[in-house]
């Protein structure tokens, strides 16, 4: 099978899957709310008879269930996700205001658990059971034991408030002005318009909440940089490698290292998913203006359009994820598409 | 005497059946056992709480709001005077069996859905595994935030949501599980013998699925703590003023300064779920050392 094919039929099953996840979020907002309006329109707008008939009719309310789903993904299609009961705003256009903010942290956070995690998961495969082997176990456990929204608390306290070595929570210095919003990407928009001090500003900003957002992602790297190069360094090439009289480093870095990166674009896909569990924390915390404080925000404010339209989004950006990492897998292991 | 007391110690006598080679494996590994001693402290923890003299967690004392830890108030107290020991003490009530009640009902639906759609298989199967596959496209905790927002907050509805988006994972694995052990040779000698088809599920299929079921289960209560906690923080698990972890330090970032607040329910948060990790970590070197 070819690659297009492969990734044609890929594409076309995320058709059942999206009608099937549209569907969900449709039944749980329409079923358990004992009045479906609540969920479209205020408490206060439920009172204005106006504001009642208008919901009513744009969203088929008095029409039968499977009527109404139609309806909704008609509005869906069209792009209208809902307008939000907090922000006043088309939910859609929310999302593209504050998606960026996540994007740039989600870099961020995975820039640091490459850099640290890929040399601790290399180094604990070759001294595999010694000091720095258990060291590694034990960071990657506090990862992912950690509660990311007290760990934010903590090295807020210690490193702005005590130390004064980072800066407060937010994306930017207040009295710094910030770079119009192109891309939505601080860094990238404070290079692009020559911004030197705002590009300084939003990297400091960046830092603190990458590591605490990135930590559990370095505990996935780590571990599965680790067993991937456990297996490959047991392997006969390695021993030739090794019985040819190369250095270790050039057998370690050249031969197995090469060889272990291809589980590792798998963890892509699951990274992906711990980084939007983390952003809703992490954003919280930093009080950076991303998707998964809005995502909170309106929880709890019970902001139900948002709520809905936002996991929409995600869940779709996390089929496209998915999508992708397999696709380079199968670009990179060619047997995968066989299989 | 002498002689039997030597010919013990050179040959102790030890079973060989894999599940006690297991369990030895487990009780012999220190992280597991770690792991284990800090559970089994908050349970104790949580269990003494009533009896052992701690100051009412829910009990305000204005004149003393927010006073830093003290040989009064071990570990402060919060924006109400109220001791922060005694709710973190009250608080593993709360945080400790819910990682346990989370775990058991998404493994036991799972279980149960999962291991019927891999033996009974066709459309029931396939609706089965299409809801499954539906349910995981979305990141757990987001899924889990919007049913627990739909539902309302409190602690109950935070469960429901994390069952509901726990399950799937549960059902995979069963039915992978069950898919494979169903084309054994015994199994299909039990068909051949007439045994009923309850019968061969329950006799013969599934004691041999169980191992990494177990092992997921072990691994995941310390998540499901966490995704909890999570929930409280946010506002749509434990209400105040009950004494939860999460809940706590969502209250308690308001007052920032007052560090105390957010530390001890945070530290106790990381011990629990270290402990159920390590413990979970220990489970599955003993029981499926492949996954290791």
């Amino acid at each position: 099978m070819s690659l297009i094919e492969h990734l044609t039929k890929r594409l076309l099953l995320m058709i059942p899957m999206a009608i099937g996840i549209t569907l969900l979020l449709f039944i749980m907002t329409h079923i358990v709310p004992s009045n479906p309006l609540a969920v479209i329109l205020t408490e206060k707008s439920m009172e204005d008879k106006n504001a009642v008939q208008a919901a009513t009719e744009k969203w088929g309310l008095d029409k039968p269930l499977p009527e109404q789903y139609l309806i909704y993904i008609n509005n869906l299609l069209h792009g209208d996700l809902g307008t939000s009961f907090k922000t006043k705003n088309p939910v859609s256009l929310d999302i593209k205001t504050f998606l960026p903010a996540t994007v740039e942290l989600s870099i961020g956070s995975f820039i640091f658990a490459i850099l640290l995690g890929l040399p601790l998961g290399i180094i604990s495969a070759v001294k595999s059971g010694k000091f720095i082997d258990q060291f590694t176990r034990i960071v990657s456990l506090l990862g992912a034991s950690m509660p990311p929204f007290w760990s934010g608390l903590l090295v807020l306290f210690v490193f702005y408030y005590k130390l004064g070595w980072a800066p407060g929570p937010g994306r930017i210095n207040s009295r710094i002005t910030a770079p119009v919003p192109v891309t939505g990407l601080m860094v990238f928009d404070s290079i692009s318009q020559g911004n030197m001090p705002a590009l300084w500003s939003a990297l400091s900003h960046l830092i603190l909440p990458s590591i605490i957002l990135g930590w559990f992602t370095l505990a996935l790297v780590a571990r599965i940089t680790r067993s991937s190069m456990l297996e490959i360094l047991s392997q006969d090439f390695i021993r030739t490698a090794r019985a040819k009289g190369l250095p270790e480093r050039m057998v370690v870095l050249r031969h197995a290292f090469r060889n272990a990166l291809i589980p590792l674009v798998t963890l892509v896909g699951l990274a992906f998913a711990g980084l939007m569990s983390g952003a809703i924390m992490t954003e919280t915390i930093f009080s950076w203006p991303g998707i998964g404080r809005y995502a909170v925000e309106a929880a709890a404010n019970l902001d139900y359009p948002a709520i809905t339209g936002t996991t929409l989004m995600i869940a779709i950006i996390y089929m496209l994820v998915n999508i992708f990492v397999d696709a380079l897998y199968s670009i990179i292991d060619p047997r995968i598409r066989e299989g | 005497m002498a002689v039997a007391e030597l010919t013990q110690t050179a040959l102790p006598k030890k079973s060989n059946s894999p599940t006690q080679r297991r369990l030895r494996s487990l009780t012999h590994n220190p992280l597991a056992m770690t792991g284990l001693f800090i559970i089994l402290f908050w349970a104790l923890a949580g269990l003494t709480a009533p009896y052992i003299n701690l100051r009412d967690p829910l009990g305000q004392a204005i004149v003393d709001r927010l006073k830093a830890p003290s040989s009064q108030y071990w570990f402060g107290t919060d924006e109400l005077g109220r001791d922060v020991f005694s709710r973190v003490m009250y608080g593993s009530r709360i945080s400790l069996p819910i990682g346990f009640v989370v775990i058991l009902f998404a493994m036991a639906a799972g279980s149960l859905v999962g291991a019927s759609a891999g033996y009974i298989g066709g459309v029931y199967d396939l609706l089965i595994m299409r809801l499954a596959d539906i349910t995981l496209a979305f990141p757990s905790i987001v899924l889990a935030l919007a049913i627990a927002a739909v539902l309302g907050p409190s602690i109950t509805n935070a469960l429901i949501a994390m069952v509901l988006v726990w399950w799937p994972e549960y059902a995979r694995l069963m039915r992978s599980q069950v898919l494979s052990v169903k084309n054994n040779e015994y199994v299909t000698a039990a068909i051949v013998i007439g045994a009923p088809r309850m019968r061969i599920l329950s006799a013969h299929i599934l004691p041999n699925t169980f191992a990494p079921i177990l092992v997921k289960a072990s691994l995941d209560a310390g998540s499901a703590i966490l995704n909890v906690a999570a929930l409280s923080f946010i506002g749509l698990g434990a209400v105040p003023p009950t004494p939860e972890w999460g809940a706590m330090i969502s209250s308690g970032r308001y007052q920032f300064y007052s560090w105390w607040l957010t530390t001890f329910p945070g530290l106790a948060i990381l011990l629990v779920v270290l402990g159920y990790n390590f413990f979970g970590e220990g489970v599955r070197d003993a029981f499926d050392p492949r996954m290791s």
